[in-house]
C-alpha cells in the first residue's frame, strides 16, 4: 500500500504565524524565571533597570553570566570558577536581558 | 504484577516556593497563613519540629511563635499556583500517565517493566533543579503504598527522595514503624480507635481481620487494608470527608470551534461541579480547565490545561466561572477543535472560609448563600440545570488581608525579584 508523506510543521511551531517573541527568549519556560536588575552590573553590560530572562535548566559554561546564591541573597555573577567551587550555590543561567530605551 | 503506581508530593510546599526566591529562609522555622494570616497552612521541618500544628490559628500561638523567631509569610496563592503548574508539567515531561491530585501532588503510573525508578529519580532532580522545588517521591503496586513510600522518602535523607515500595523486602518493617493514623483514608477519629484497640502501627492494620475491620471501621478502611496488603482497589474514590478534587467534564459530540462555546460548556460544568461542593459543605482554592483539542496540521487530539488560585476559596457559582473564563480564555487557541472540556474543583482544606468566620472579619452574603441553597433544592428536585447562572460576573467586595505576603515573583511584572 503505497503511502503519501504530508508536510508535518514543527510542534509549536504552526503554519507561518506571527513571530512570537517567547519562542526567542523562552526556551523551556516551566524553567524561565524574569527577574530585574537593581544596579548596573560589572557582568555584560547589564544596567540598572534591565529585565533579566533566568533559564534554571542550562548548565553554565565559563564565562556564563548567572544567578548565584551568596550569603543568602541572589546574585548576579560570571562564572568563570572551575566546578569545584563549594561556595557557589547556582540558580540560573541569565540568557537574556531586556532594557526599555528612552 | 501489573500496574505500578508513584506519588509525587512536593516538601513543604508553600515554604519551598517562598525558599525559591529568598534563600535566607533556609534552615529557619518558617510557617505560611492563610488568607487573612488566621491559620498555619504551612511549615517548614524547623516548624513542624517546634511542634506547631498544621491549621494552628495563630492568635494562639502568636507567643511561641514569636519566641522561637518562626518567620510569618502570608501565602502568595499566584505564585503557588504558577510554582504548582511548572512542577506538574515537568512531571507530564517524564511520565506519560499522570493525574495531578492536589497542588503539591500528583499520581504517576508506570507499566510492570518501565524503569520507574530511574524515571523518578531523574524526575526529582529536575524538578529540584528547574523549578527549585524539593518532592519526594514514593512507588508501590498500590496508590496507598506510593503514598507510605513518599512520606517515608521525605522522612529519611538517606533515601535522597525517592523509595520504591515494590517487591520490597523490609516492608513489614517499614511498616511496623508508621502510625496508622498517617495512612491515606484512615481520618483522626479511626486513628484514635485504632490505637484504643492497641493497634499501634501500619503493619499491625494491614494485618487484622477484613471482618473486624468492617465492622468497626467499614468498607472504605478495608480498602485501606487491601491497598497495604498489595490489592489495587478500584479507582480510588475517596470518602466524601476525604475527598480532594470534584471533577466535571464531557466530550462534545459536535467539536467546540469558537471562544463563546467554549466558555459556555465550561460554565456548565463549574454550575454542576459547585452544586455538589456546596451540598458538601465544601470550598475549593484551585481551579482547573482542561481541553482536548485537535489543531490543524496535527492528526492527533492532545490533552491540555491550565490551572488558577482563588483566594480566599469558595463555593459561588458566578465566582467560579469568573476564574474558569479567565484560565479558558488564556489556553482557547483560535482554529482548534475542542472534543471534550472539563473542570476540577480542589484544595479544599483546610479552609479559611471557616477561619474567616471565626474570626468574624468577612461578611458572608447569607441571602446569596440562601439563593444558592434554594437553586441547589431546585437542581436536586427538577434535575440538575434547571436553575442556571447567567454568567456575569460579580466583582468582589473584600480582598483578603495579608499582611506579609512575598511578592509575586512569577505573574506580576510589577513584583519581579531585584538583583544585583
Amino acid at each position: 500500500m503505497p503511502t503519501v508523506q504530508f508536510f508535518q510543521p514543527h510542534e509549536g511551531r504552526q503554519f507561518d504565524g506571527p513571530l512570537d517573541l517567547n519562542e526567542h527568549l523562552v526556551r523551556h519556560p516551566t524553567a524561565t524565571f524574569f527577574m530585574r536588575a537593581g544596579a548596573d552590573s560589572r557582568e555584560a553590560g547589564i544596567r540598572s533597570g534591565d529585565l533579566l530572562v533566568i533559564d534554571r535548566s542550562l548548565r553554565p559554561g565559563i564565562g556564563s553570566i548567572v544567578i548565584a546564591v551568596r550569603g543568602g541573597e541572589l546574585r548576579i555573577e560570571r562564572f568563570n570558577r572551575p566546578a569545584n567551587d563549594e561556595e557557589l550555590e547556582l540558580w540560573g543561567v541569565i540568557t537574556h536581558f531586556i532594557r526599555d530605551l528612552p | 504484577m501489573n500496574t505500578v503506581f508513584g506519588l509525587v508530593d512536593c516538601n513543604n510546599f508553600f515554604v519551598s516556593c517562598e525558599r525559591a526566591f529568598d534563600p535566607k529562609l533556609e534552615g529557619k522555622p518558617v510557617v505560611v497563613l492563610s488568607s487573612n494570616d488566621g491559620c498555619i497552612v504551612a511549615r517548614s521541618n524547623e516548624a513542624k519540629a517546634l511542634g506547631i500544628p498544621m491549621g494552628a490559628p495563630v492568635f494562639e500561638w502568636r507567643d511561641h511563635l514569636k519566641q522561637n523567631k518562626v518567620i510569618q509569610i502570608s501565602g502568595n496563592h499566584s505564585l503557588y499556583a504558577d510554582m504548582s503548574d511548572r512542577v506538574m508539567k515537568t512531571v507530564g515531561e517524564f511520565v506519560d500517565d499522570y493525574e495531578i491530585y492536589s497542588v503539591d501532588e500528583a499520581f504517576l503510573r508506570f507499566g510492570p517493566r518501565e524503569g520507574y525508578e530511574k524515571t523518578c529519580r531523574a524526575l526529582r532532580a529536575t524538578v529540584r533543579r528547574n523549578v527549585g522545588i524539593p518532592v519526594s517521591i514514593g512507588l508501590g503496586p498500590t496508590r496507598t503504598l506510593a503514598k507510605a513510600g513518599a512520606t517515608f522518602a521525605k522522612k529519611h535523607p538517606s533515601l535522597e527522595g525517592v523509595l520504591s515500595l515494590v517487591d520490597h523486602p523490609e516492608i513489614d518493617t517499614l511498616l511496623d514503624t508508621f502510625d496508622p493514623g498517617g495512612l491515606w483514608g484512615i481520618g483522626r477519629q479511626y486513628s484514635r480507635l485504632l490505637i484504643g484497640s492497641g493497634i499501634r502501627s501500619a503493619r499491625a492494620f494491614r494485618d487484622l481481620p477484613d471482618a473486624w475491620i468492617l465492622r468497626h471501621m467499614g468498607s472504605g478502611a478495608l480498602r485501606v487494608a487491601m491497598e497495604l496488603r498489595g490489592t489495587p482497589c478500584g479507582d480510588h474514590k475517596e470518602p466524601n470527608a476525604h475527598r480532594k478534587s470534584i471533577i466535571c467534564s464531557r466530550s462534545h459530540g459536535r467539536p467546540i470551534v469558537t471562544l463563546a462555546e467554549l466558555k459556555q460548556a465550561i460554565a456548565t460544568h463549574i454550575a454542576s461541579a459547585a452544586e455538589t461542593l456546596r451540598n458538601e459543605g465544601l470550598r475549593a482554592r484551585w481551579l482547573t480547565v482542561f481541553v482536548g483539542l485537535r489543531k490543524q496540521g496535527y492528526g492527533q487530539a492532545y490533552p491540555s490545561g491550565e490551572s488558577i488560585t482563588i483566594d480566599p476559596s469558595t463555593n459561588d457559582t458566578p465566582e467560579l466561572i469568573r476564574a474558569a473564563h479567565v484560565v479558558t480564555e488564556r489556553i482557547f487557541v483560535p482554529g482548534a477543535s475542542y472534543k471534550k472540556a472539563g473542570v476540577r474543583l480542589s484544595e479544599f482544606g483546610p479552609d479559611d472560609a471557616d477561619q474567616l468566620r471565626l474570626f468574624g472579619s468577612v461578611a458572608r452574603d447569607p441571602k446569596r448563600e440562601a439563593a444558592w441553597r434554594a437553586a441547589d433544592g431546585i437542581n436536586a428536585e427538577w434535575g440538575t440545570g434547571t436553575i442556571r447562572f447567567a454568567a456575569e460576573g460579580v466583582s468582589r467586595a473584600w480582598r483578603p488581608k495579608a499582611e506579609r505576603r512575598s511578592p509575586r515573583y512569577t505573574t506580576s511584572w510589577e513584583e519581579l525579584l531585584t538583583v544585583r
